[in-house]
């Protein structure tokens, strides 16, 4: 055995790994690397690739031929030390250092494969709220749709600003004496004004005095056009006379008609009905909001019982997801991708990773519970599920599908039952299953246990018993590190 | 002259080596004003080995070429062939 390897597990579920090689090993990787180094190096006397080892040796440095294999040597230790350990990282261990001073020691962190032990899942209970729609919600979608149908009625008392009144207007100015000069401002019939407070019309005042008149009534008054106005009036008084024909107001129906009903759509036929559909859509969606609600503590209650315990860089792997989504959504969106998103929102990559941290955590916790729950309720993916699941992921095929839609809907089939996505669909399918499952434990339902329960959950208990025993046997035969040896019997195998 | 004035460093090129390693035969370069008798000496003394045979020759000076015209010579030097009794050794590199 030409590896020393020493282990030592750490807090955060990783093992640091020490790789010692052994010297001859070394000695033959030198020489080995010498022979190559030699082919490129001119050393005074002697032919390229004609110098004694030791010369090249202390022409070179010890360091520099190392340095040529170290990296392929550590490649292939690294798998060495896992088979002799016994051990099925999570994910590629990170070289932390290399020691070459006087042996080689390469010094590693390696992730373990998360370790799950699920609570009583069994007796998880998590109360489900009765969801009422909320009656201010639903008056307020009445409200809205009454303000859309908001229109001028006739209103019979003295105008307010906002009302679409209908007058005869007629203004002239006035000389110094107070008579007409018969240069004529106005000189409308029927006009359609609306006094405004915020927009008044020129020249000022006009709008307040039109306020405060009811339907019939005339009046007559003056007003000073004042003088920095940009009008050719500027600075003349100009006497209005006012006949107030009619005042609307600008109102909304008090309450939902049939007519409204029956406006807003064809499926309407009285107020009773629109009001009966928001209730239920309301309804519906405050159902649908407490079963995602729901669901998520479900799953937060079985993460929170449960014991996880995963390397750090399961978290960064959850992460690049994470952002790969994103980016792919950002794409779409016609960006360039993410580093142009961040760009304009004044992110840095690292920032925006950081930030996604806490939720990339929760998700990844829950994943893992998930899929330990899946294995303990032995839930499978059929064959059948697998065709429904696809089946739905691709829409039904159109009545009217000419021969070309047909071959694009079989194709997508095809691919995705090809073998390398059926995996990842398995494991969506399986997802959703298991949430259906462990929903329904929640809700108290009588679940019945796995299949062929009582002798083969026994068996698989003695079976994991046996595993830890001959894992500990091992280890104890290999006296390196007993622990490593028993979390590495625990760990499944891993996918990477 | 001193004994360790006498070997200036040993001669290290495949044909040294070879001589090293199969006759036995250690290759050094020598202070040009050294004798066979002194590099005896001065090669037993220091490397603690029994000398059976030196042979000297000076290697000649040469000329090269630095730029265009500048002509660069080397020093001639002496070279010298120790040939050591059976059973001894020098490690070569020791001290250069």
């Amino acid at each position: 055995m030409t590896l020393t390897v020493t282990t030592e597990p750490l807090d955060s579920h990783q093992l640091a790994m020490t790789i010692e090689v052994a010297e001859e090993r070394i000695d033959q990787e030198m020489r080995k690397a010498a022979r190559k180094i030699a082919q490129q190096v001119r050393i005074p006397g002697f032919r390229k690739g004609r110098a004694p080892f030791h010369i090249l040796l202390q022409f070179v440095g010890r360091e520099a031929i190392i340095s040529e294999f170290v990296d392929e040597l550590g490649q292939d230790v690294y798998k060495e030390a896992l088979e002799q350990e016994g051990l099925e990282p999570f994910y590629m261990g990170s070289l932390d250092n290399v020691d070459t001073e006087q042996a080689v020691r390469f010094h590693l962190t390696i992730p373990l494969q998360p370790e799950v032990s699920l609570g009583e899942y069994r007796d998880l209970r998590v109360e489900e709220e009765e969801v009422e729609a909320d009656e201010e919600e639903i008056q307020e979608r009445v409200q809205a749709i009454l303000e859309q149908n908001a229109d001028y009625v006739e209103a019979d008392r003295p105008s307010q600003y906002g009302d679409l009144m209908t007058i005869d207007l007629r203004g002239a100015t006035l000389d110094d004496d107070g008579n007409e000069t018969g240069t004529v401002v106005f000189d409308e019939e029927d006009w359609d004004v609306t006094p405004d407070q915020e927009n008044p019309m020129e020249p000022a005042g006009l709008d307040e005095e039109l306020v405060g008149l009811s339907s019939g009534e005339e009046k007559s008054f003056e007003i000073a056009w004042p003088e920095d106005s940009p009008s050719m009036y500027a600075g003349n008084t100009v006497r209005f006379s006012v006949k107030v024909h009619k005042t609307q107001a600008f109102e909304t129906p008090p309450e939902m008609t049939d007519e409204i009903a029956q406006n807003f759509g064809p499926d309407f036929e009285t107020a009773a009905d629109l009001l009966e559909d928001l209730r239920d859509n309301a309804q519906q969606e405050a159902q649908q909001r407490a079963e995602t609600e729901h669901a998520q503590k479900v799953l937060q209650e079985l993460v929170d019982m449960s014991d996880l315990a995963y390397p750090p860089v399961a978290v960064d792997l959850e992460i690049d997801r994470l952002v790969r989504n994103f980016d792919m959504r950002v794409r779409q969106m016609g960006m360039q991708g993410i580093e142009q998103f961040l760009e304009m929102s004044n992110q840095t990559v690292e920032d925006y990773r950081e930030s996604l941290r806490e939720d990339a955590e929760r998700s990844l916790q829950i994943e893992l519970a998930l899929v330990e729950f899946a294995q303990r309720e032995k839930l499978k993916v059929s064959d059948e599920e697998f065709e429904e699941h696809i089946g739905n992921v691709a829409g039904p095929l159109p009545e009217d599908a000419d021969e070309e839609a047909e071959k694009v809907h079989a194709d997508t089939l095809e691919m995705m039952r090809a073998d390398h996505s059926r995996p990842l669909i398995d494991i969506e399918i399986l997802k959703d299953k298991s949430v259906k499952l462990l929903l329904a434990i929640a809700r108290g339902e009588d679940v019945p246990e796995p299949e062929a329960d009582e002798d083969e959950s026994e068996e698989d208990e003695q079976s994991t018993e046996e595993n830890t025993e001959q894992a500990e046997s091992s280890a104890e035969s290999d006296p390196v590190d007993k622990e490593a040896a028993t979390e590495a019997a625990a760990a499944e195998p891993a996918d990477s | 002259m001193h004994v360790y004035e006498v070997i200036k460093r040993p001669v290290i090129t495949e044909k040294s080596y070879d001589a090293a390693d199969f006759n036995n035969q250690y290759t050094f370069e020598v202070d040009t004003r050294a004798n066979k008798h002194q590099i005896r000496d001065a090669v037993e003394t220091a490397f603690r080995v029994s000398v059976l045979n030196v042979r000297v020759m000076m290697m000649p000076a040469k000329t090269g070429m630095r730029g265009r015209r500048k002509v660069v010579r080397k020093s001639p030097w002496k070279k010298a062939v120790v040939t050591l009794g059976e059973g001894d050794s020098i490690q070569f590199f020791e001290g250069v």
